[in-house]
């Protein structure tokens, strides 16, 4: 854990009059600014050669109804030079809810800003384009303020609509046109929601000069389901299938990270055992994502075969999956304070066979790929973005490593049992999608082999901590004894309750730094709920990597960024 | 007068069956084949009295009476005349083109002589690349009259690829034809009957290496399928220029795809396979160079000889079914690219020095 | 003449199939007219109006080389057929005329109009 109190006393040196407070609560440093300073504050975060934040991870607002001032907007930080975190908050009132954007510095901020507009209604002084990013623009209020019930229903569009909604016609900020066009016109091409190659259902609207791409934009929402609202009114242990949904195709990551944030706010850590199965769980979750984002790939550059290749390995990795926890899909497998179940038996036997018959079918797949002449032309220096431009986009994970930047959290930072294993990093020099493509094949190898080192290395012993506060007591002892029923009505009635409290964690998930950020105010219920997914973050870049490029190149590009709605959208 | 044209309409009438039928198999094999590749099962439901034929019944039945019955819709505000005539003008051709190519010899009957081609005229190659060339009308058609952004991006990139891949293809034939002096299908199969030492059948594919590469590289673009599946495009333009048809007429855009497979095998297999001649087999039975002969009688020859060439003709159906499940879509510059700058100047220089080595022949 | 007539009666027989299939399939397909069935595909989106606009003019050149290049290759059918009659004297023809299209090739090559990128 890198030093929280030199890093805060560089701040308050750097800045003294502009700092309000500072602390380092669980691991994590925080300091509550004035908000009329946060452009110059964040100038010198990004700046200053000790500091070094690059990547602005993520940009959210809490709502402390009845406070004064009621809004407290959140942004996290990471140094990928000096890898230290940092959680800046400054408040602003009800009355006028308005702060500096950050667009400025980080282009990638611009989405997160966006979010937290449609969100909070928080205004961003000198955002290039304030627009709802999630809801549509006739939407009335916003749905994250406390004062909004959940139970709402705004009846605009959809089932119960009167039809007075009529869609504008999509416009493109900053649209621009091509010189010496000899009087042709841009054509207005729509790419999604209903569209084969947009699987994430995302809509991108396109100016095509002939083939060639004029203006992109990227219309994210069409899955948004109010993740953030859901998990707020629920107890802790509830969000937990609310997680499988976000990362639908490595369900089990997303269980890990939220899992684990919620264990750094009570401060306990799972045994042993239970680290060893939460890292066999989430890597083969790894493998099965990387393997539907090899296929998809291969599908839409319609190499069909290659694709069924995939997905045959990928049914293999949902079946060891199936055998842990009884689901594939949505696997709802890990627990706060342990998982649902220890390995059952043979599983070893399983993976022995199934990881087998998975490196048989991807050394297939690969070699058509690989080794044909059109695949390579069709990802070979295409979409390439500089490792500064992805960073200042918020880029994580794998689109990240492939253009040659060593981070990977399992290693930058070892959660669980990360640092006792052996496994390689792989990173691309190009950073095209190929090298993004190849990443992942590398990456999905390795998870491979850290289920087995896992595997070998796994000692005996329970899963779960041994906390009745925090972890059903086991049935048997629930039927038998009044403490321990009484403990699994009171969990179950009232929930888990952590201290006050904030805590940022974040895990590498599939396709990056998946964090959640969450506020405790002592009750059972969190009473905020933020998830920092990489999709949102990793799709953003998508416009400006194909602009000027020609059509068919979206295609490798969104498959390479593999966009997964639910975790996009929330 | 009423003879020949009763002759030319069952001649015509075996083609046709011959080519709708080839196209109702090929859809069999290519989902049969494309289910071995990928270890799945393939299509398997529908079957009559429980017999689902592997599902051959499913293919040649079940799906050409699926299409019948279900609407066709025709979205408001395409024009409805080339609406209708874009299938029409794709599918006529391709099986006007495949007619023309010969499926057999002579047979005598008595004292007519049947020569064994539905279209038979001296200048058939000719005829031919007329025919494939207004297969592009169908694909602009279709793409321009269905008012449809997606389509008419599919259309424009349809008639782009083929008329770019004409040329090579063009060429790639003008080599032929200078190597065997004919525009006659029928002359430049019989050119290619007897053997060189003895042994070695003489077919096109030993004179014109590079042309055959050509030909069947510009034929499957001509076809647009993988990898020159751009019109359809699935993942960037939907369906491309057929994004709006259902059906019956989607039915006539698929099997017109079906139809060009069937064509440019059987030109393929003209110009480089012998056509319809069997290695060994003179017109009265089989002579072997090791000096064994196994006489046979006429009727007995010309079938073997119209089983031959559809054999030829399917195995290189088969071999574009297998490209197909094999590669990648290109993008539209790596398209053009290898059309205008790799294959319109190798087959340039392939003409050229075609030219010389006969001249040098020649003396 | 029977070269004629076999042309005739194909072109007879091949158009008749292709008007009863599509007749076949007016008659056989249900009809149900429904507003957003009559929409023209836009990936899920309203309608944005019509398709027909002006187009680059990219197309058009390749449109126009192809013309050149087609042109040049229907010349060289009868040459082809004829050429063992024509021998060294046809060969030094043909080769002026492809070197004038080489050169042209060479020219729209370096002119950049075979680019589409």
């Amino acid at each position: 854990m890198p030093n929280n109190d030199r890093l805060l006393s560089i701040i308050r040196g750097r800045c003294a009059e502009a700092v309000i407070r500072t602390d380092d609560y669980r691991g994590d440093a925080t300091v509550v600014i004035r908000p009329e300073r946060l452009l110059e504050i964040a100038r010198v975060l990004r700046d200053d050669r000790e500091l070094a934040f690059d990547l602005l991870l993520d940009v959210t607002c809490v709502d402390y109804l009845g406070q004064q001032p009621r809004f407290e907007l959140v942004y996290h930080f990471y140094s990928t030079r000096h890898r230290h975190r940092l959680r800046l908050k400054a408040r602003v009132p009800e009355s006028d809810p308005t702060i500096d954007s950050l667009v400025p510095l980080w282009v990638g901020a611009n989405w997160l800003e966006r979010e937290t507009y449609d969100m909070y209604g928080i205004c961003f002084r000198g955002h290039p384009d304030l627009r709802r990013i999630y809801l549509y623009e006739e939407f009335e209020g916003h749905p994250l303020r406390k004062d909004y019930p959940k139970e709402k229903r705004q009846p605009l569009i959809g089932p119960g609509s009167k039809g007075t909604y009529k869609p504008r016609p999509p416009e493109i900020p900053h649209a621009h046109r091509v010189e010496g066009m000899l009087g042709a016109e841009l054509m207005r091409v729509q790419l999604g929601p209903s569209h084969p190659a947009t699987h994430g259902t995302v809509r991108i609207v396109l100016d095509l000069d002939g083939e060639t791409i004029v203006n992109a934009d990227v219309e994210i929402g069409y899955l948004h389901r109010g993740f953030e609202k859901e998990c707020e009114s629920g107890f802790y242990y509830q969000a937990i299938p609310y997680t499988d949904r976000l990362n639908y195709s490595s369900a089990i990551l997303c269980n890990v990270g939220y899992c684990m944030a919620v264990e750094k706010l009570f401060g306990v850590e799972v045994p042993l055992r239970g680290q060893f199965v939460r890292v066999i769980g989430g890597e083969i979750s790894r493998i099965a994502d990387h393997l539907l984002c090899i296929g998809a790939t291969a599908l839409e550059l319609n190499a069909f075969t290659p694709f069924l290749y995939a997905l045959e390995a990928r049914e293999l990795a949902w079946d060891l999956i199936n055998a842990l926890c009884g689901a594939r899909v949505t696997s709802n497998f890990v627990r706060i304070g342990g998982v649902s179940a220890d390995l059952p038996e043979g599983f070893a036997e399983l993976c022995q066979q199934n990881f087998k018959r998975i490196l048989e079918l991807v050394a297939d797949a690969e070699g058509m790929l690989l080794e044909n002449p059109v695949f390579r032309a069709r990802m070979e220096g295409v979409s390439i973005m500089s490792p500064e431009r992805l960073i200042a986009y918020g880029v994580t994970g794998p689109l990240l490593r492939a253009a040659g930047v060593d981070l990977d959290l399992r290693r930058a930072e070892p959660y669980l049992i990360y640092d006792q294993l052996d496994f390689d990093v792989p990173l691309g020099s190009q950073g095209d999608n190929l090298d993004r493509f190849l990443v992942r094949l590398t990456e999905l190898r390795q998870s491979i082999r850290i289920v087995e080192q896992c595997l070998r290395l796994i000692p005996p012993g329970p899963v779960d901590v041994d906390d009745p506060a925090l972890r059903l007591p086991p049935k048997g002892r629930v039927f038998n004894r009044m403490e321990d029923m009484i403990n699994q009505f009171k969990l179950v009635t009232e929930g888990p309750k952590p201290p006050p409290g904030e805590v940022y964690f974040a895990i590498e998930s599939a396709n990056g730094e998946l964090g959640y950020y969450l506020v405790s105010d002592g009750t059972g219920k969190p009473y905020k709920c933020r998830a920092r997914t990489p999709s949102f973050s990793n799709t953003q870049p998508l416009a400006e990597m194909v602009r000027g490029r020609l059509l068919a190149d979206i295609v490798p590009t969104f498959d390479m960024i593999n966009m997964i709605g639910g975790e996009c959208d929330r | 007068m009423l003879t020949v044209v009763v002759v030319s309409v069952i001649k015509a009438l075996i083609v046709i069956g011959m080519v709708l039928n080839l196209a109702g198999i090929l859809g069999w094999v290519e989902r049969k084949g494309s289910a071995l590749i990928q270890d799945r099962i393939g299509a398997n439901r529908a079957a009559i009295f429980g017999f689902a034929g592997a599902g051959l019944v499913n293919t040649l039945l079940a799906d050409p009476i699926k299409f019948l019955t279900k609407e066709d819709v025709i979205p408001r505000g395409v024009d409805r005349l080339l609406h209708t005539l874009a299938p029409c003008v794709a599918l006529f051709p391709a099986i006007v083109a495949f007619a023309a190519v010969p499926f057999g010899d002579r047979l005598r009957i008595g004292d007519m002589v049947v020569n064994l081609q539905a279209v038979e005229i001296d200048v058939g190659v000719l005829f031919l690349l007329a025919m494939t060339s207004l297969g592009v009308y169908g694909v602009v058609l279709g793409g321009w009259a269905s008012n449809n952004r997606l389509s008419l991006l599919g259309g424009i990139r349809g008639s782009a690829q083929m008329i770019s891949y004409e040329l090579a293809m063009g060429l790639a034939v003008v080599a032929v034809v200078l190597t065997y002096g004919s525009l006659d299908f029928q002359e430049i199969v019989r050119r290619q009957g007897h053997m060189i030492g003895g042994w070695i059948p003489a077919w096109g594919i030993l004179y014109q290496p590079l042309a055959f590469l050509l030909l069947l590289i510009a034929g499957i673009a001509e076809t647009k399928r993988a990898p020159f599946d751009l019109p359809e495009g699935e993942s960037e333009i939907v369906s491309g220029y057929f994004t709006e048809y259902s059906g019956i007429k989607y039915l006539m855009f698929f099997m017109t795809d079906f139809v060009e497979i069937a064509v440019v095998s059987a030109v393929v297999t003209t110009f480089f396979f012998g056509g319809w001649q069997v290695p060994f087999l003179a017109s009265e039975g089989f002579v072997f160079p090791w000096g064994w002969s196994v006489p046979l009688p006429h009727v007995v020859v010309v079938l073997l000889q119209v089983a031959a060439y559809m054999v030829k003709v399917f195995i290189f159906c088969c071999l574009q079914v297998l490209v197909r499940w094999t590669m990648p879509r290109l993008r539209y510059d790596q398209l053009m690219w290898f059309g205008w700058k790799v294959m319109l100047p190798l087959g340039l220089a392939n003409l050229v020095v075609t030219a010389l080595v006969l001249l040098w022949i020649q003396g | 003449m029977e070269q004629s007539i076999s042309v005739l009666v194909t072109f007879l027989l091949v158009g008749t199939l292709v008007a009863i299939m599509v007749s076949i399939g007016w008659l056989l397909g249900p009809r149900t007219e429904t507003p957003a069935k009559g929409e023209a595909f836009e990936c899920g989106n309203p309608p944005s109006g019509s398709a027909w606009g002006r187009f680059p003019v990219k197309f058009y050149m390749t449109a126009i080389i192809f013309i050149i290049f087609d042109v040049e290759v229907v010349f060289l059918y009868p040459w082809a057929v004829l050429f063992d009659r024509l021998g060294w004297f046809g060969f030094v023809e043909m080769l002026i005329f492809l070197t004038v299209l080489g050169v042209g090739l060479l020219y729209v090559w370096q002119k950049g109009a075979l680019e589409w990128d």
